[in-house]
């Protein structure tokens, strides 16, 4: 456990020196403010369009950082052989994914709870209830950020970190399309078999439209606990899963 | 005395997707004795950096068996008798010399009280005491070469791996190096290094293996490598200017003629009976160069043939 805890610092150091996390953090945060610049009209209704393309904006930025950050991470340390001084320690390659990914996790966790924060001031400056619901969302992009970046970690461990990017895009895009949309391309006449090889595809894959809730909670929906408990078990079963198979990975590549 | 590392019939083939299948290693027995330095010798591609990171545990290997200290290679009980310097070593650049010393004490296990020590230790026995707040990314090629080293020494291993330890350094920062490796073996710490610099090996060494092809041509004393097959060499004054099947060297005021161990009797008698003086009998030694050009070519021709 320590060696895990000494490379997710590792990790997170080489982060906050790198800037670049800190720059793309910056940005994404002032983009969250801009709108209480440009309510000077008064708009009714803004501070829920606010909220909307805010929790898009994160939502966005989630998936970003993971596709960059899960595909660059393994290849990064392969390329400078980083890794070499590093796995000739005393530890397993296990824990060294581990320690990579938990370190990944912290600064996604970090990044999105400042941008969750931003968006609540944001939308208390415009003088609405600050409703701590918006955090419910952000949460579950970060989890929706640790299964994609579990997976591009995976694809890395095989695969140049361009293509476990693509890779990474392709599960998110499958993996997120609404079942109601699924049900449509079923129910129409000529659409059949697309729907029927996305719903196939789909039973290997994570659904990640079980975490988005922005739309329930921009409409003041309440969420229920035990659903929330269900998504993050969910969540974190997916998770595992990609870090044991880039483990499986990992363990049979010559380095 | 046990071993240190010891290998049986080790082999390792790359596989390829479009290319025929590369074998790296081919039956590769090796022993090498607790205290030693051992060089291990062979062209660029012979295989010397794929045996040493099956040793570390950065490759496997497709068949035979690999020990450090008695328990298989690439196990993390392994790995904690042993100290790394990878070729061309890259480190975490942005970090300071010290706190990257204390995340690889954090990851070799050393207990927190005796990790400043430790690190401490470590930059004395590499001279970089004085650049503990410098980052890594500020140092000369040769101090990034002495950090390697003491990052390799901070878990106190028995042994160390160096993967080409003078490779591209300037002469000055070459014999730092071979220093820092002569003062830990006078700790006891046995030194198994690849390398290209054969001037080097000869000086440092008590053992080498040359690598070829992914084959052990020669492994073993250095001393007996340099003298093996070279012959006596039999110094005289007067006697014939020319000696049928030899070549007669003329040395200063003497003359020197090599050979073979079972014609030096004969020579010797033939020598005396023609009127030379005999000056001097010694053991003919070649330099490493000579020993290693030899070799690889013999093994060369007999591989073409």
């Amino acid at each position: 456990m320590n060696a895990i805890l000494v490379l997710a610092r590792l990790y997170i150091t080489e982060s906050v020196r790198r800037q670049l996390h800190l720059i793309t953090l910056f940005l994404a945060a002032l983009m969250l403010v801009l709108p209480t610049l440009f309510n000077a009209f008064g708009m009714t209704g803004f501070d829920r369009v606010t909220k909307d393309v805010g929790l898009t904006l994160l939502s966005l930025y989630a998936v970003g950082m993971a596709l960059f950050l899960g595909s660059t991470a393994l290849p990064g340390d392969l390329e400078h052989r980083t890794l070499h001084p590093v796995l000739a320690r005393p530890i397993s390659r296990m824990q060294y994914l581990l320690g990579k990914f938990l370190g990944y996790l912290i600064v996604m966790s970090l990044s999105m709870a400042v941008l969750g924060l931003a968006l609540l001031t944001s939308l208390a400056v415009l003088g609405t209830h600050a409703d701590p619901a918006v955090l419910i969302p952000v949460a579950l992009s970060v989890l929706e950020a640790g299964i994609l970046g579990a997976f591009c970690l995976f694809a890395s461990t095989f695969c140049s970190p361009a293509l476990a990017g693509v890779l990474g895009c392709f599960l998110y895009i499958l993996g997120g399309i609404p079942q109601t949309f699924i049900n449509f391309f079923l129910s129409s006449g000529n659409m059949q078999v697309q729907g029927m090889l996305v719903r196939a595809l789909r039973l290997f894959l994570p659904h990640f439209d079980v975490l988005h809730l922005k739309d329930p909670i921009v409409h003041g929906e309440i969420v229920p606990g035990s659903y929330l408990l269900a998504a993050f078990a969910y969540g974190l079963a997916w998770m595992g899963f990609f870090l044991l198979l880039a483990d499986w990975s990992f363990e049979r590549r010559d380095l | 005395m046990r071993n240190a590392i010891e290998t049986c019939d080790l082999r390792k083939v790359y596989r390829r997707r479009r290319e025929p299948d590369l074998l790296a290693l081919e039956g590769l027995d090796l022993q090498v004795r607790e205290g030693d330095i051992f060089g291990f010798i062979g062209p660029n591609g012979a295989g010397k950096s794929t045996m040493i990171k099956i040793l570390v545990g950065l490759v496997r290997s497709t068949s035979g068996q690999a020990r450090l200290f008695g328990e298989p290679c690439g196990t993390p009980a392994a790995r904690r008798h042993l100290g790394y310097l990878p070729e061309t070593a890259v480190y975490h650049e942005f970090m300071a010399v010290g706190e990257l010393l204390e995340v690889h004490a954090r990851l070799a296990g050393v207990l927190p009280g005796e990790r400043k020590v430790r690190c401490q230790e470590a930059l004395e026995v590499v001279r970089l005491e004085d650049r503990s707040r410098t980052r890594l990314r500020e140092l000369s090629k040769g101090m990034r070469q002495r950090f390697g080293i003491a990052q390799a020494l901070i878990g106190r291993p028995p042994l160390l791996i160096l993967d080409e330890p003078t490779s591209g350094l300037d002469p000055l920062a070459q014999l730092d190096v071979k220093d820092i490796i002569l003062r830990l073996k006078a700790q006891g710490i046995t030194i198994f290094f690849s390398s290209h610099q054969l001037t080097d090996v000869e000086l440092i060494c008590d053992q080498i293996g040359i690598l070829h092809r992914g084959r052990m041509l020669r492994c073993g004393n250095l001393r007996e490598l340099l003298e093996d097959s070279a012959g006596i060499e039999i110094r005289f004054r007067g006697g014939p200017a020319e000696i049928p099947g030899h070549e007669v060297l003329e040395q200063e005021s003497d003359r020197v003629v090599r050979v073979s161990r079972e014609e030096s009797d004969t020579l010797v008698d033939r020598l005396r009976g023609a009127g030379a003086h005999l000056v001097g009998l010694q053991v003919a030694r070649r330099t490493l160069e000579q020993a290693f050009f030899e070799i690889t070519r013999d093994a060369g021709e007999v591989e073409e043939r």
